[in-house]
């Protein structure tokens, strides 16, 4: 089975634990613990006939923890930014987050934007159009859920699972011509992850 | 007349509303806070409701009631006495007096770490004015110390404070948890949280470095800590760098809450006691009882492997501990620390 690392980040008590917590164990609680440093959950998800395994690496949102952020972006398959609809600064946040993202690994990651709580939809402040235009001048995939009723969690899940599996098969599309073609190892291993040597000169913290 | 009146009442409120943007982050840290607070609770009822759900099994979960339907099908698979104990933790609210009754002549294997931790768990810190106190003394500390500001998970290290102190105000053999706080004088409450406020200050200044920018403190008592396990149990150190699992990953909220997420309250002002008479307690003794901790598993950490290692150290089994497993790992810390205390910079080489 194939793992992957997907790393859930964006400004605190927008809701990534809760996030998490409605997919793993389809529960909500109203008055989750704030997250300090980072947690680490994992589940296995059936899509298109393949199970997954998911590694979700769940960031403390607080400004105080923000420098640990970068390494748990460095080897993640995708990355989720997750801001709360009824809280216009955690919308404009997601400017940073792209940024701590881009720093790391430049275009070669899969991200995703998650405007949290429609449940609140009386205090919403940032409309979809709004998280559409965003998402869809990036390049991004996005999505509206509420971790409180369920809403689109498990979609949100899914897409992950889909767009990670159709990433992964790329990839492996790239090194199977070159083995046929019998290029030297060192031809593949970049071709796997471009990134990867760049982001060794590049280590170190804030 | 009332035209006036609400013109005067919508003034302050703008200003409120100005004042909260400024003030933004702290509203929003006092907010955390006041979860924060409230989280155990529920945590638990949630951990209850995640091991009925496993349970349930993975079959059907279309609709409510066929849920409670297969739920009471496997109560039936279960021991009588398991029963009677799920019938009150399923409650929407657990009434805590059955709960007790029940738990005094023993509570069944699979539910006792549920139900200490239910037991353990405080309603107190949920009343309004108990509430205050800890806003208060958050607060107040985060102006005075711009430095640092509130971090998420200071609330977690007035706990201990609250709880020592406050039985000076109730009579020895009450319970904390029964008192009704309305009835202690609103001096004791201000006393109350002075002591608090002062004592938590106190603390905090041996070890401010910790919530400053990139956090210093948690950096270096990290490295420390690595150091040490590299230099004491090289093959544990090597699972773990095998396993891609960093201290970072794990040891950072032990460095931050100071083990208060780890321990039930009890045991930690038991470890809080041998901290404060360290002469440097929270910031050196404290890394040796982390390796000490760690080194405690470190069997069981080997036997994992890849991702497990990480659920494993994220959740150790250190909740349920007595007093006995705790004395081993702080005689190991000591021992550690009068060896080696003034060998630090020979470890780091």
């Amino acid at each position: 089975m194939e793992n992957f690392k997907i790393c859930f980040m964006g400004d605190q008590s927008v809701g990534k634990t809760s996030i998490i917590n409605r997919f793993i164990y389809d529960d909500f609680n109203i008055n989750s613990q704030s997250t300090v440093g980072v947690d680490f959950l994992s589940k296995t998800i059936f899509v298109e006939n393949e199970s997954v395994r998911l590694h979700l690496w769940d960031t403390a949102g607080q400004e105080r923890f923000r420098c640990l952020i970068p390494s748990y972006v460095r080897n993640s398959s995708l990355v989720v930014i997750v801001f709360d609809i009824t809280n216009k600064t955690s919308f404009k946040s997601i400017e940073f987050w792209m940024d701590t993202v881009q720093n790391e690994r430049g275009d070669d990651v899969i991200v995703f934007l998650v405007g949290n709580k429609t449940d609140l939809e009386d205090e919403r402040q940032v409309s979809l159009e709004k998280l559409e235009k965003e998402a869809n001048k990036n390049g991004f995939l996005y999505l509206e859920t509420s971790a409180k009723t369920g809403h689109n969690v498990k979609q949100l899940f899914r897409k992950i699972g889909i767009s990670i599996l159709k990433q992964n098969k790329k990839r492996k599309e790239l090194i199977k011509p070159e083995l046929d073609e019998n290029t030297s190892l060192m031809n593949i291993s970049l071709n796997i992850d471009p990134n990867k040597l760049k982001q060794k000169e590049e280590s170190g913290c804030c | 007349m009332s035209k006036k009146k609400t013109k005067v009442e919508k003034i302050p409120e703008k200003v409120k509303e100005k004042e909260q943007e400024k003030e933004k982050p702290k509203s929003h840290s006092k907010k955390k806070i006041n979860q924060s607070l409230s989280g155990k609770k529920t945590k638990k009822k949630n951990e209850n409701e995640k091991e009925n759900k496993k349970k349930i099994t993975k079959k059907s979960k279309k609709i409510e009631k066929e849920k409670e339907k297969e739920k009471e099908k496997i109560k039936k698979t279960i021991s009588s006495r398991e029963q009677k104990f799920l019938k009150v933790l399923d409650q929407e609210i657990i009434e805590i007096e059955n709960l007790r009754s029940l738990s005094w002549s023993g509570i069944p294997k699979r539910l006792r770490s549920l139900t200490w931790k239910i037991l353990l768990d405080s309603k107190l810190i949920q009343n309004p004015k108990i509430n205050n106190i800890y806003k208060q003394v958050l607060y107040i500390w985060s102006v005075r110390h711009p430095a640092s500001g509130y971090v998420q998970g200071m609330n977690d290290l007035v706990t201990p404070f609250f709880y020592t102190f406050f039985q000076d105000y109730i009579k020895e053999e009450q319970d904390p948890e029964k008192v009704d706080v309305d009835k202690i004088p609103e001096e004791s409450l201000l006393n109350l949280e002075a002591d608090i406020y002062w004592c938590f200050t106190k603390l905090l200044d041996g070890i401010q470095d910790n919530y400053t920018f990139a956090n210093p403190g948690i950096q270096r008592m990290i490295f420390d800590m690595q150091n040490f396990i590299h230099h004491i149990d090289e093959p544990l150190h090597k699972h773990l760098i095998k396993n891609d699992v960093q201290f970072l990953q794990f040891a950072f909220r032990w460095m931050n809450c100071l083990l208060t997420r780890e321990f039930s309250s009890d045991l930690l002002v038991r470890l809080w006691d041998t901290y404060f008479a360290e002469s440097d307690g929270f910031a050196v003794f404290h890394v040796f009882v982390c390796d000490s901790i760690l080194v405690y598993f470190s069997k069981e950490i080997q036997k994992l492997s890849e991702q497990n290692v990480l659920v494993f150290l994220q959740k150790l089994p250190i909740y349920e501990w007595t007093e006995e497993e705790l004395k081993i790992v702080l005689a190991q810390a000591y021992t550690w620390k009068i060896q080696y205390e003034h060998a630090q910079s020979h470890l780091k080489n």
